[in-house]
């Protein structure tokens, strides 16, 4: 992990095959008017393979938009970042689209489940456009949802619905899982039930995970936790040892 | 100082200037359609009243063989009778160079150099010939104008094989001659028939009618019943051969006249009422979606301390924007549309003004209707903006609760994908306006198909008059009944390949209280010439001892077959007879009978003789054959089938292609309106779940697809629900316009049929397409940090 100073130009056969996010130089400017928003500032990143990356930050402190441009949804004003060999700044719409549709899965905060579709079939929904589909009841027993698969998302509890939108993430056994936010809108115990889910996911399946949050107690389950302040990276730790969710405190 | 919710609603306007817009111009056209039918209405009414007091229009007319001038005193005092004009009236023919056709004309006598007392000519141009001016001739203007007659002109009058020249010394209207249609014929031919007025003395040589006259003009006291005095008239003109009285309303001219004024006012009823019904659910959907989307500013604004009634007036201040923009759109249509009809009626009806006048009370009317029917649209919603309590608004609402459907059940799970699913819950999540959004969808079908319909309406009736009814080619009259020998010889003119012998007489028919002034035609039993057909089409042989009626005259007397009813022969010995009712026959043209020729001639008691005569004749032979018959003095007049045809269609083409192209315009206004306003707010309900689903990776078209789907769904139902709705409409309409002068035949061709899907498809697609583009430009980053 590098900051700031010079960026070598990579290509992807330059990486180490285990690298899979690869930014340099990455920077977000929004202009709002006659003022100018430095969203995120001459990031370098990279993430390895099957590793679990909590970016850490208080709110304005660039980690929505790293995600962002790191899930295909938004490009940065300057640098790079490639997903493997997808360049994920020059890439057009529907290049975008199909990386997101092929090797990403979200997870939201408020959870976006389709309200006209059932447990079970907002799992089978993206089983449509997936090339390796999950058995979308083998991805529910992940999240430990096994019953209540016919009941639609109003019926369910904020963390239950979270949990369905991590089996609905991972239900095309996407390459990454980039979770904006997962437990914001939930509470203490809800909210371990779920990171207990997504670091199941990451366990057993190996997928990538990425976790933006500004709980820094989450932290702890992370294999390294990247600080952002002022859209900069302002600090980076590893864990030697992760922590399960239950033996998480806040 | 503009208020706080005033800004609002300028901004909401703003957002919602498309469904602003496209509501706008439903609720425009029904306000066009409303003013522009009324306005048409009263101009023509106008027109005519001015012109009906201006020229003196009678209120009787009487036609007899000959009564001597001294009568009239005696006819003027019968009670009631206000003025008596005694006239000289004959049809006879005319020797136009170059005309494919004999040209029949009918000779009027005038008495005062056409300022009479009562049908006075309207002069257009030159004079009318003086009293003893004896060859001059003032001729009406619409054959004056097909046949570029001037003054000046010569005009050569064949009376009893003679030539009599006449100059044209000026054109005229006539209160009578409105709309000008040769006795008998189902049509105007302005080419092939003129009228002529002359000086009485020029009448009176001509027709040798010295001291004498033919013809009544009759006009009545303020207030006065006219069936005693019609019953007096013929009574006192029986002997004279008066084939009985003709009160206005049976007045020829007069009665093409009225109806249209009647078919004027059906249109100015059922198109408005579709629109404002359109506009009105279309209201409902849009602010049904802002009250709900604006739940928690509503609740805020509560919670600040507004009151209920400055919020409901902001949205319903929101429903006059689109009324008074519609309305103005459609006032200024309805003026451009009126302007059209009454255009293309100056070609139709012949009165000396006949512009177009705006009805003011129809512009207030019509705003008031829309405004109205919006408001109805919306009483709904608003409740729920008064209904509000800011403490529950503050909530979010309460989600839709979806559920499996029967259909769900019935559907295999294979074709039951998550995504057509979604299509499906969420159709049937709101089942009243899924229902009303096909229902405003079908609407838009009908309005092609009465654009259309007429062109349909207009073959099937020559189909079945002109080449099921009338199989020959031509039919001649003569100027009085022959000895039916004259058959003969007419079939063995060259080029004739069969000739058949018809006799018309003018009758009164009576059925206990009602009775009618008509005229039966007696056929040959075997005729193949003439065939009558039933409502099913097929041929109906001539009874030889009954009456075949068509329906409208069977309705106008109340008869049905098996009853008996009186007879009486306004010719001739002028015999009575009681005749029983064999069947009833459908014929789109007029209010004909036929009974078999030789039963007819024993009711008159003429003998075997004939009035006129169907032919076929060789197509080839038909230009030399015509000019043969101008020559020949036993033949008053000719038609040929496909020159009438070809004059007919040409006059109203031009009419159908106006309507076709307004009603399509309305289609499409009601297509786009339906379906961009249903897919705009289809798009906000839905927005959050379409860009989740971008985000997790469907592409545009796949997400459009699930908007879009419902429409898919809506339109293919709208489609067979939308002609179903058209024959309703047809049917109700042929009702509604069928009239003494015409049967409308309620047939709708495929064709048609398949031009009003595709234009109504096309136009869905079109406005769909629209709202697609907005799914292109889903704000992605947004959906994951908004709550639902």
């Amino acid at each position: 992990m590098t900051q700031g100073g010079s960026h070598p130009t990579h290509t992807p056969k330059d990486l180490p095959p285990s690298v899979v996010f690869h930014a340099r130089g990455l920077s977000k400017t929004y202009v709002m008017g006659e003022v100018e928003v430095h969203a995120l500032r001459d990031i370098d990143l990279d993430i390895r393979e099957g590793e679990f990356v909590v970016l850490l930050g208080p709110s304005g402190s660039g980690k929505s938009t790293l995600l962002n441009i790191l899930g295909g949804l938004d490009a940065p004003t300057s640098g790079e970042a490639r997903w493997r060999d997808h360049d994920l700044v020059n890439a057009g719409e529907a290049e975008l689209t199909r990386y997101r549709r092929e090797h990403v899965g979200f997870v939201f905060q408020f959870y976006n489940l389709i309200p006209s579709l059932t447990v079970l079939e907002n799992v089978e929904l993206v089983q449509e456009i997936a090339e390796k589909p999950f058995d979308p009841r083998a991805a529910l027993a992940l999240v430990g949802l096994t019953e209540r698969l016919d009941h639609f998302p109003s019926q369910l509890s904020g963390g239950e619905q979270q949990r369905v939108a991590v089996a609905r993430a991972i239900a095309k056994s996407p390459d990454v899982l980039l979770c904006d936010e997962p437990t914001g809108a939930l509470d203490y115990d809800t909210g371990k039930l779920v990171l207990a889910a997504i670091a199941r996911v990451n366990e057993q399946l190996g997928t990538t995970t990425v976790i933006i949050t500004h709980n820094a107690a989450i932290a702890g389950m992370a294999d390294r936790v990247l600080k952002l302040g002022g859209g900069r990276i302002v600090g980076e730790e590893r864990n030697e040892c992760r922590l399960s969710p239950e033996e998480l405190r806040w | 100082m503009v208020s706080l919710l005033d800004r609002k609603l300028w901004r909401d306007l703003l957002s919602l200037r498309g469904q602003i817009i496209t509501i706008a111009f439903v609720v425009a056209a029904g306000v066009a359609v409303f003013v522009a039918s009324i306005s048409t209405f009263n101009s023509l009414q106008s027109g005519r009243s001015r012109f009906y007091d201006s020229a003196r229009f009678p209120q009787i007319f009487v036609s007899l063989k000959r009564a001597p001038l001294s009568i009239v005193s005696r006819l003027a005092a019968i009670p009631g009778v206000a003025v008596v004009e005694p006239r000289i009236v004959r049809d006879v023919i005319v020797d136009w160079p170059n005309s494919l056709l004999p040209v029949s004309a009918r000779m009027v006598s005038l008495s005062n150099g056409g300022d009479e007392t009562l049908a006075r000519l309207h002069v257009r141009r030159g004079t009318a010939p003086g009293p003893n001016e004896t060859h001059g001739a003032v001729v009406n203007e619409a054959f004056a104008e097909t046949n570029g007659a001037v003054p000046g002109t010569d005009i050569r009058v064949i009376l009893n094989g003679r030539v009599q020249n006449f100059a044209v010394t000026g054109t005229a209207l006539s209160p009578e001659y409105v709309y000008a249609v040769k006795p008998g014929a189902p049509i105007p031919d302005d080419r092939f028939y003129a009228v002529l007025w002359i000086d009485r003395s020029a009448a009176e040589a001509a027709f040798d009618m010295k001291g004498a006259f033919n013809d009544l003009a009759i006009s009545l006291a303020p207030g006065v019943d006219q069936g005693p005095v019609i019953a007096e008239l013929d009574r006192l003109l029986e002997p004279y051969g008066s084939v009985g009285a003709l009160e206005r309303r049976d007045q020829p001219s007069n009665r093409f006249l009225e109806d249209e004024l009647d078919q004027q006012k059906v249109t100015s009823i059922i198109i408005p009422v579709i629109f404002f019904g359109v506009a009105a659910f279309l209201l409902n959907v849009t602010l049904s979606r802002q009250v709900a989307a604006q739940r928690e500013q509503i609740a805020a604004l509560k919670a600040l301390g507004f009151s209920n009634a400055p919020l409901v007036a902001h949205y319903l201040k929101l429903v006059a924007v689109v009324v008074i923009l519609g309305s103005v759109l459609g006032v200024v249509g309805g003026v451009a549309f009126g302007r059209a009809m009454i255009a293309s009626y100056q070609g139709f009806f012949r009165l000396p003004t006949l512009t177009f006048e705006l009805t003011a009370w129809s512009i207030v009317a019509g705003v008031g209707l829309s405004f109205a029917a919006a408001t109805l649209g919306v009483v709904t919603e608003l409740r729920k903006v008064v209904v509000l309590a800011p403490a529950v608004a503050m909530r979010p609402a309460a989600p839709l609760r979806f559920r499996r459907s029967w259909l769900e059940i019935l559907l295999s799970s294979r074709l039951l994908t998550p995504r057509r699913i979604m299509v499906l819950r969420n159709l049937l999540g709101r089942p009243i306006r899924a229902s009303l959004t096909t229902i405003g969808i079908a609407f838009a079908i009908p309005m092609v198909v009465l654009g259309l319909f007429w062109h349909d309406a207009i073959d099937a009736m020559i189909e079945i008059q002109f080449n099921l009814v009338e199989r020959g080619n031509a039919t001649v009259t003569f100027p009085h009944p022959l000895d039916r020998r004259i058959i003969g010889d007419l079939g063995r003119e060259p080029g004739v390949l069969a000739a058949e012998g018809q006799r018309i007489v003018p009758v009164r028919m009576r059925a206990g209280q009602r009775s009618y002034l008509t005229a039966v035609t007696g056929l040959p039993m075997d005729g193949e010439l003439r065939r009558p057909h039933d409502s099913r089409l097929r041929p109906i042989e001539i009874s030889q001892d009954g009456i075949t009626l068509t329906r409208r005259l069977a309705e106008r007397l109340g008869v049905a077959p098996g009853d008996v009813m009186t007879v009486e022969v306004m010719e001739g010995m002028r015999r009575k007879r009681d005749v029983p009712v064999s069947a009833i026959v459908d014929e789109v043209l007029g209010m004909g009978s036929y009974m078999e020729i030789g039963t007819l001639n024993r009711l008159t008691g003429e003998g075997d003789v004939v009035s006129g005569a169907a032919l076929f004749i060789e197509p080839s032979a038909l230009p030399a054959l015509s000019q043969r018959f101008r020559d020949l003095p036993v033949i008053e007049s000719v038609a040929i089938k496909t020159y009438t045809l070809a004059s007919f269609l040409d006059k109203i083409a031009k009419m159908l292609l106006v309507s076709a192209g307004i009603l399509t315009t309305f289609a499409v206004i009601i297509a786009i309106g339906v379906v961009y306003n249903s897919a705009r707010i289809g798009l906000q309900e839905r927005a959050r779940d379409l860009a989740t689903l971008r985000v997790l990776g469907f592409t545009r078209a796949e997400v459009a697809q699930i908007l879009l789907g419902e429409f898919v769904i809506e339109i293919a139902l709208a489609l067979p629900l939308g002609m179903l709705l058209s024959q309703g409409l047809i049917h109700l309409i042929t009702q509604f316009y069928s009239n003494e002068s015409f049967q409308i035949p309620g047939v709708v061709t495929a064709g048609t049929y398949f031009a009003a899907c595709i234009v109504v498809i096309a136009a869905s697609v079109g406005s769909a397409y629209v709202v697609r583009r907005r799914v292109d430009r889903f704000d992605l980053v947004a959906v994951l940090k908004t709550r639902d």
